[in-house]
């Protein structure tokens, strides 16, 4: 059997710009009932020092902090607001640029694969939208169908596990990353991308001799 | 899935097979009709309908009532459309007859004509009922209990077998897993010397007719003529004797239902049913039982039937006794605090895979090698296999409220921040809520218009005056909605926050998986297929806000355009099928 090619598409930086913690706060803001409500938007208050200090210094516990702050919600809310925040946010911040690079890798008859570390709920729309083969993002764990505020990122070896299932031949696929929690994909795929790298990536892109492109102001790396 | 049953092919099983339906023009009963004429074009219905009004012999009147069905009821729009008007009507000429008779008279209201036309007869599905939650009990009695004996009476005389439709919750106020049987003389609370379904049914007669006798006592009598013809003259209806028969009959049944009804919720309750509905199913069952003899007998028990998943469209619903109220109140109301057990299963069932149900059961009923004066029931619910608790019931309402306000856009604002969904609540929040408001608003009422009052006539406060009745009559119409929310809360707290039970449905899960491949898409019951978030958001409460919310704010439901269906009514005839009806 042959193995075809695949475009992978980091979403955070290529396609949009990072919104994790906005929409796990838009989420979060419905909560119903009012004794609920008034206490998750306290716990908000109250670990906005710690999220400053998390997004200045580690995104990994930002991500973390905003996942806890959506236990107790069920899994039809989070699902069905995601859908809403989609299609009320993150629909019209799409970037024409990383469009444009997407919709080129499908005219080449690349499947197109998504990877986030935002949450699932609202990437799965983005997911329809740009009819993406596959989508990679951060899971909720879900007891009873009521979040516990666990987040699961993705594995860093997703991109080889998924490729051999569905096969793909990773030398003979594009990867489009933005910053340098991309490395390994970018070092798995045969024609690697920095598309506005991080100033870590950029480093690597250029020492391994690989393509940067710089989309315009718009992509928040 | 492998089955006991080996391999069973519904089709095959009732292909050339003859069934007598009732109750073809309820919810259920269309579905059930509609999916019958396009999936079992090879068996043979005959439909047991009241005449309706106008001119011609009774079975005429009776077609002219299928006719109408078929041309207006959404539930055959797809038939209309795929079959187109010719071959629909050519569809029911071929495999549908009509005879006219009436439930809850002595040999269901047949002539002795077609009652002898009607053999060689396989089975009766007596689907017809009264599913008002609280019906008065003479009615209940008649349509629930007399009409399933005659339909058991008649299927006794033709040699067929019946399928009777009854309801899951004939178990009543119970609690844990309730199984596929029917228990003799069951009462959920029976008292110490045991529970008689036949005495309680001579003791409802009693009540009742002490009741009537007391209406047809002479005082009361003209007491109630006198408030007929009150009546009749605020109405400016004329004089003559069959409108004051009308009137008469009326006032007679409001004096009896208004002695006997309280007292028949009480009794009903008393014995541990939620209303009068589950308490005439539940006698009817027993009294199958004790009076079935040889006839083979299946029980179908729908849990609550709900709009349609796929057939005959996404979202179609009828009638009003099922949860529509409550949701209602939840979407279109203020009702932010519904009294409920968040665990509670609600076991709801969307009425297309009642219909597959129906059709899965009336094959295994006459199947060969049934055994006679056997008794199968067969739960229809999805409270086992794919539980709805009523925490996600409240949540996918409220969910679903969000959506059909339409697309949310532009930055956050404050109706984001402050607009409140509703939860399931405490019986101490609901009562802080709900009851609360209705009693200000009645407050409210009566105090406006006693100010209304001591304004009129004065020299400056007229316009005061007109302004205080105006937010008077406001908050009396505020009060009465809110009363009539309370009503739909309390005839819906046994379902939401007592009886926490599931009802088992491993035989209708036995009975598809023994279908051929060919005939799961069409038969199957694949309860756990249904993606309830899916459901009830995108289907089920647009659904409801289309078909029946508009018939709770008192307006008509919407009815397709007539799209006329040539049927030669003459063809419908019981008699003339006679004729020209293969058997298998």
């Amino acid at each position: 059997m042959s193995l075809r090619p695949a475009a992978f598409f980091r979403v955070e930086g290529v396609l949009l710009p990072p919104h994790t913690l906005r929409c796990a706060l838009y989420l979060g803001a419905a909560t119903p009932g009012i004794p609920e409500r008034l206490a998750r938007w306290g716990g908000w208050l109250a670990s906005a020092p710690l999220a400053a200090g998390f997004a200045l210094a580690d995104r990994r516990r930002l991500r973390r902090l905003a996942g806890y702050h959506l236990r107790g919600l069920s899994r039809d809310r989070i699902e069905a607001l995601g859908t809403e925040y989609f299609d009320r946010f993150l629909a019209s911040e799409l970037h024409p640029g990383g469009l444009e690079l997407l919709k080129r890798a499908r005219a080449d008859g690349k499947a197109i694969v998504l990877c986030s570390r935002g949450l699932r709920a609202a990437l799965d729309p983005l997911c329809q939208e740009l009819q993406a083969e596959h989508l990679v993002a951060s899971e909720l764990e879900f007891r009873d169908g009521v979040a516990t505020g666990q987040i699961m990122e993705p594995d860093s070896s997703w991109a080889s596990d998924w490729a051999a299932e569905a096969g793909v031949s990773l030398p003979g696929s594009f990867g489009y990353g933005a910053d340098l929690a991309d490395l390994e994909l970018l070092e798995a795929v045969g024609y690697p991308c920095a598309v506005n790298p991080d100033l870590g990536l950029r480093r690597r892109a250029r020492a391994a001799n690989w393509p940067v492109l710089d989309l315009g102001r718009e992509v928040h790396a | 899935m492998s089955s006991p049953l080996g391999t069973r092919s519904v089709r095959e099983t009732l292909a050339g097979k003859r069934l007598l339906l009732t109750g073809a023009t309820g919810f259920l009963g269309k579905v059930w009709l509609a999916h019958l004429l396009e999936h079992l074009p090879e068996t043979h219905w005959v439909l047991l309908l009241r005449p309706g009004g106008g001119r011609g012999a009774p079975d005429a009147r009776a077609g002219r009532r299928l006719a109408d069905l078929l041309e207006t009821s959404p539930a055959f729009r797809g038939l209309r459309e795929r079959l187109g008007p010719d071959g629909l009507a050519r569809r029911v000429e071929e495999r549908v007859r009509v005879v006219a008779g009436e439930l809850t008279a002595p040999d269901l209201g047949l002539s002795p004509e077609a009652r002898a036309a009607l053999e060689p007869l396989d089975a009766i599905v007596n689907l017809a009922g009264l599913t008002d939650l609280d019906p008065p009990i003479g009615e209940a009695l008649d349509v629930n209990v007399a009409g399933a004996l005659g339909a058991l009476e008649l299927a006794r005389s033709c040699g067929a077998a019946l399928l009777h439709v009854s309801t899951a919750y004939v178990a009543g106020q119970r609690q844990g897993l309730v199984p596929e049987e029917v228990v003799r003389d069951y009462a959920p609370r029976p008292p110490l010397t045991g529970f008689s379904a036949e005495r309680e049914l001579a003791d409802l007669h009693a009540l009742l007719a002490r009741a009537e006798a007391e209406a047809d006592d002479q005082r009361v009598a003209s007491r109630l003529e006198a408030r007929a013809e009150e009546a009749r003259r605020r109405l400016g209806l004329p004089a003559d004797a069959p409108t004051r028969a009308r009137f008469r009959k009326t006032e007679r049944r409001r004096f009896i239902s208004e002695r006997v009804d309280g007292e028949t919720r009480e009794r009903a309750r008393s014995w541990g049913w939620p209303n009068v509905y589950t308490q005439t199913k539940s006698l009817a069952e027993s009294l199958l039982v004790e009076r079935q003899g040889e006839v083979p007998l299946a029980i179908a028990r729908p849990a609550i039937v709900e709009s349609s998943w796929r057939d005959p469209f996404p979202g179609w619903k009828e009638g009003l006794h099922t949860s529509a109220p409550i949701t209602y109140a939840i979407s279109e109301g203020p009702l932010r605090a519904l009294p409920a057990r968040p665990d509670l299963i609600l076991d709801v069932i969307p009425v297309d895979l009642v219909a597959r149900g129906l059709s899965l059961i009336s094959a295994a009923l006459l199947a060969p090698g049934r055994a006679n004066g056997a008794c199968t029931v067969y739960h229809l619910g999805t409270s086992t296999e794919n539980p709805l608790p009523m925490r996600r019931v409240i949540e996918l309402t409220s969910l679903a409220r969000r959506e059909q306000d339409g697309p949310r856009e532009g930055a956050l604002s404050w109706r984001d921040l402050l607009e409140l969904d509703p939860g399931a609540s405490s019986e101490g929040l609901y009562r802080a809520t709900l009851p609360l408001w209705r009693r200000v608003a009645k407050g409210g009422e009566r105090i406006l218009g006693e100010v209304a009052r001591g304004l009129e006539g004065g020299r400056l406060g007229g316009r005061f005056a007109e302004r205080a009745a105006s937010e008077a009559r406001r908050a009396g119409r505020l009060a009465r909605d809110l009363s009539s929310i309370e009503e739909a809360v309390e005839r819906f707290r046994p379902f939401v926050l007592e009886n926490a039970c599931r009802f088992e449905s491993a035989r209708v899960a036995a009975l598809s998986a023994a279908l051929p491949p060919g005939e799961h898409s069409t038969f199957g019951w694949d309860v756990i297929a249904l993606d309830w978030s899916r459901y009830w958001r995108k289907v089920h409460i647009p659904g409801l806000r289309r078909w029946v919310y508009p018939r709770l704010e008192g307006k008509r439901a919407p009815r397709d355009e007539r799209v006329a269906v040539p049927l030669d009514l003459h063809r419908l005839r019981l008699s003339e099928a006679e004729l020209d009806r293969p058997r298998a």
